[in-house]
C-alpha cells in the first residue's frame, strides 16, 4: 500500500501540528514540577484521555485486530476485563496513597515505604524497560513509514524514518515536557479513534451490518469467535484462567498502579478529585476501545477470510476498503498511537533517572532549574538510547511477543511488593528485595528458556501464566521474608499503607 | 453438564464476581472518599456515580455477549 499525495499532505500537516502544540508549552516550563509533573495542572478530561492513548499504541491497533482476526472477540477482554477494574480500584485505593504522599514516581513510594535499595533496583529495571521499550516503538514506527510511504533514502529506510520520529516526539518532549506529552496525547487520542472508526464504518458497510458480519463468520465455521469467555480446554493463550489471573489480577494491576509512564499523569493532577476522575473518565474510555480496534479483525474475517496472517487484517481493510485521504488520516492515527507511546515512556524515564538515580545518588540538594536541565539532557539520551536498542526488537519472532515478553518478565513480581506495600503495614524491605529475587526467578526461566516453557505450558505463548506465577513467588517470598525480619514501626508508614493514610475530605 | 462446559460456567461466575466485586467496593466508600465536584450536580459530581457506571456497563457487555 502506497499513499497518495493528499495523504501525505495529511500526515505532515499532522506531524507539524503535534511539533507546534508540544513547543507552545515551552513558555510554561520555568523548574523541574512543571517539566515533570506539569506544574500540577492537568485537568481530569485531558489526564483520561492521555491515559488512554499512552495505552494504545499502533502495536495494538494492528495486533489487536490481527489476534482478532484468528481468535475473535476474546481480546476485547484485554480492555475490558484487563483494564477497567484496575483503573477503578487505582483510582479509588491507591491514588489516594500517591497524592497524599507528594511523590513524583513509583520508585521514590517505595523508596518512602521500604528503603533506597528496592528504590534503585526498581528504578533501574524501569529504566531498563522504558529504554527497550522506546526502541521497539520507534522500530514499529519506521517499518510503517517504510511500507507506507517509502523513503527518500532507500538503502537506508528504516533508519531515515527512526531519526525523523525521534526527533519530533524528542523535540516536543524535551521542551514542553509532561504537559506536552499529555496535551499531544489528547490531539492524538481523538484523532486515533476518528481512524479507526473510519475503519470500522466502511467495514461495517461492507459486510453489510452487524446481522451480515455474524452471518459471515458463522458460515466459515468460527462460531466460537463471538465468544468472550474461552474454555481452558481449547489451548488457547486467552482462554479464561490466564485472562482471568494473568491479566486481570496481575498484569494489568500492576500497569495502572505501578506503571510511571501512567502514573505520573495522575501525580501533575490540578487536585486529587482530578487524579480520580482522570482513571474513572479513562475507565468510561476504555470501553469503546474495542469497539473501534478489535471488531475490524473480526470485520476482516468476514470479508477477507484467507489472509495469510491475522496481523494482515488492519492493513488490507485500509488498503482494499478507504479512499483516498482518509488513509492518510487513518496512518496519522496509527502515529498517533505509536506517537503517545513513545513521549509517554521518554518523560517518564527521564524523571525515573533525574529524581530516583540522579538526584539522591548523585547530587542530592541542587536546585530546581538543574534538576530541570539535567531531565531535559536525559530526554535526549534516552530518545539516542532508544534508537540505538532497535536492532533487539527485530530478533525476535513477533514484535507482539517481544513487548509482552518484556512486560511478563518484570510486572508480576514488582507489582507483588506494591501491593503488600500499601496494603499490608508488615510488609519489610528485605521482604520487598527477596520478592523481587524470587519473582525473577520464576519469570526469566519461564520466558527465556524455551524447553522449560515448552516443558511447563501447553500454550506457545504462556506470557499471561508467567505473570500470574512470578506474582505468586514474590509474593509468597516478601511474606515469608517479612514475617523472618523486623519492620518499621507503625508511626513510619503513616500515609504510606491504607490503613495509615488519612482519607479524602 | 460436560468438562468444558461447567470450566466455562467457573469462570464466566469468577468475571461477574469481579465486576461485582468493584462495584460493591466503590458502594462502600464512605461519601466524602468519592471528592464530589461540588461545581457539578450532586450525582453527576460523584466519582462513586461514575465508577458504578463504568462497572455497570461492563457487566452488561458480559451479559450481551
Amino acid at each position: 500500500m502506497r499513499l497518495a499525495a493528499i495523504d501525505i499532505a495529511i500526515l505532515a500537516l499532522y506531524m507539524a501540528g503535534m511539533l507546534w502544540m508540544g513547543l507552545a508549552l515551552t513558555k510554561y516550563i520555568r523548574g523541574g514540577k512543571d517539566f515533570f509533573l506539569a506544574g500540577k495542572r492537568l485537568p481530569w478530561w485531558a489526564i483520561g484521555m492521555s491515559l488512554v492513548a499512552t495505552d494504545i499504541s499502533a502495536m495494538d491497533m494492528i495486533g489487536l485486530a490481527g489476534s482478532a482476526y484468528v481468535f475473535g472477540i476474546v481480546l476485547a477482554n484485554f480492555d475490558w476485563i484487563g483494564c477497567i477494574p484496575a483503573m477503578l480500584i487505582c483510582a479509588f485505593v491507591f491514588i489516594p496513597h500517591f497524592w497524599t504522599s507528594g511523590v513524583y514516581t513509583i520508585p521514590e513510594y517505595l523508596g518512602r515505604r521500604y528503603d533506597s535499595t528496592v528504590r534503585v533496583i526498581v528504578a533501574v529495571f524501569w529504566l531498563l524497560f522504558s529504554t527497550l521499550n522506546l526502541g521497539l516503538l520507534l522500530h514499529i514506527s519506521a517499518v510503517m513509514f517504510e511500507n507506507v510511504v517509502g523513503s527518500p533514502i532507500p538503502e537506508y529506510g528504516r533508519t531515515f524514518w527512526i531519526l525523523i520520529t525521534a526527533a519530533v516526539v524528542g523535540i516536543y518532549t524535551y521542551s514542553g515536557g509532561l504537559a506536552a506529552v499529555v496535551i499531544t496525547d489528547v490531539a492524538q487520542f481523538i484523532i486515533m479513534m476518528v481512524g479507526a472508526a473510519a475503519i470500522l464504518f466502511f467495514g461495517l458497510w461492507e459486510a453489510g451490518g452487524i446481522g451480515g458480519l455474524v452471518e459471515q463468520v458463522e458460515a466459515l465455521g468460527k462460531t466460537d469467535h463471538f465468544r468472550l469467555i474461552v474454555s481452558p480446554a481449547t489451548n488457547s493463550t486467552y482462554a479464561w484462567p490466564g485472562i482471568l489471573f494473568g491479566l486481570a489480577l496481575v498484569l494489568s494491576p500492576a500497569y495502572w498502579i505501578g506503571n510511571q509512564a501512567i502514573v505520573q499523569r495522575a501525580l501533575g493532577a490540578r487536585s486529587e478529585y482530578d487524579a480520580k476522575a482522570g482513571l474513572v473518565w479513562g475507565s468510561l474510555l476504555k470501553i469503546l476501545v474495542p469497539v473501534v480496534m478489535v471488531f475490524p479483525g473480526i470485520i476482516a474475517l468476514a470479508i477477507f477470510p484467507a489472509l495469510k496472517t491475522g496481523d494482515d487484517a488492519m492493513p488490507t481493510l485500509i488498503a482494499k476498503l478507504l479512499p483516498n485521504g482518509l488513509r492518510g488520516l487513518v496512518f496519522a492515527a496509527f502515529l498517533a498511537a505509536l506517537m503517545s507511546s513513545i513521549d509517554s515512556y521518554l518523560n517518564s524515564a527521564a524523571t525515573l533517572w533525574t529524581k530516583e538515580i540522579y538526584e539522591p545518588v548523585i547530587r542530592p540538594g541542587a536546585d530546581d532549574r538543574h534538576y530541570l536541565a539535567v531531565g531535559r539532557a536525559m530526554t535526549v539520551i534516552l530518545i539516542i538510547l532508544g534508537i540505538a536498542t532497535t536492532p533487539i526488537p527485530a530478533r525476535f519472532q513477533s514484535i507482539y511477543s517481544y513487548f509482552q515478553t518484556l512486560l511478563a518478565t518484570f510486572q508480576g513480581p514488582a507489582f507483588a511488593i506494591i501491593l503488600l506495600g500499601m496494603l499490608w503495614p508488615r510488609a519489610t524491605s528485605r521482604g520487598a528485595l527477596a520478592g523481587l529475587i524470587a519473582g525473577l526467578a520464576v519469570s526469566v526461566p519461564l520466558n527465556f528458556h524455551i524447553p522449560l516453557k515448552r516443558l511447563v505450558f501447553a500454550t506457545e505463548d504462556p506470557f499471561l501464566y508467567v505473570a500470574w506465577w512470578s506474582f505468586c513467588a514474590a509474593f509468597a517470598a516478601t511474606v515469608i521474608a517479612s514475617y523472618l525480619t523486623e519492620s518499621k514501626p507503625r508511626e513510619a508508614l503513616d500515609g504510606l499503607v491504607y490503613a495509615r493514610t488519612r482519607r479524602s475530605p | 453438564m460436560t468438562l468444558a462446559a461447567s470450566t466455562l460456567a467457573v469462570g464466566t461466575a469468577l468475571f461477574f464476581g469481579l465486576y461485582l466485586a468493584v462495584a460493591l467496593f466503590v458502594l462502600t466508600l464512605p461519601r466524602a472518599e468519592a471528592q464530589r465536584d461540588p461545581a457539578r450536580p450532586r450525582i453527576l459530581g460523584d466519582l462513586r456515580f461514575w465508577a458504578i457506571v463504568s462497572a455497570g456497563i461492563q457487566i452488561a457487555i458480559y451479559l450481551l455477549l
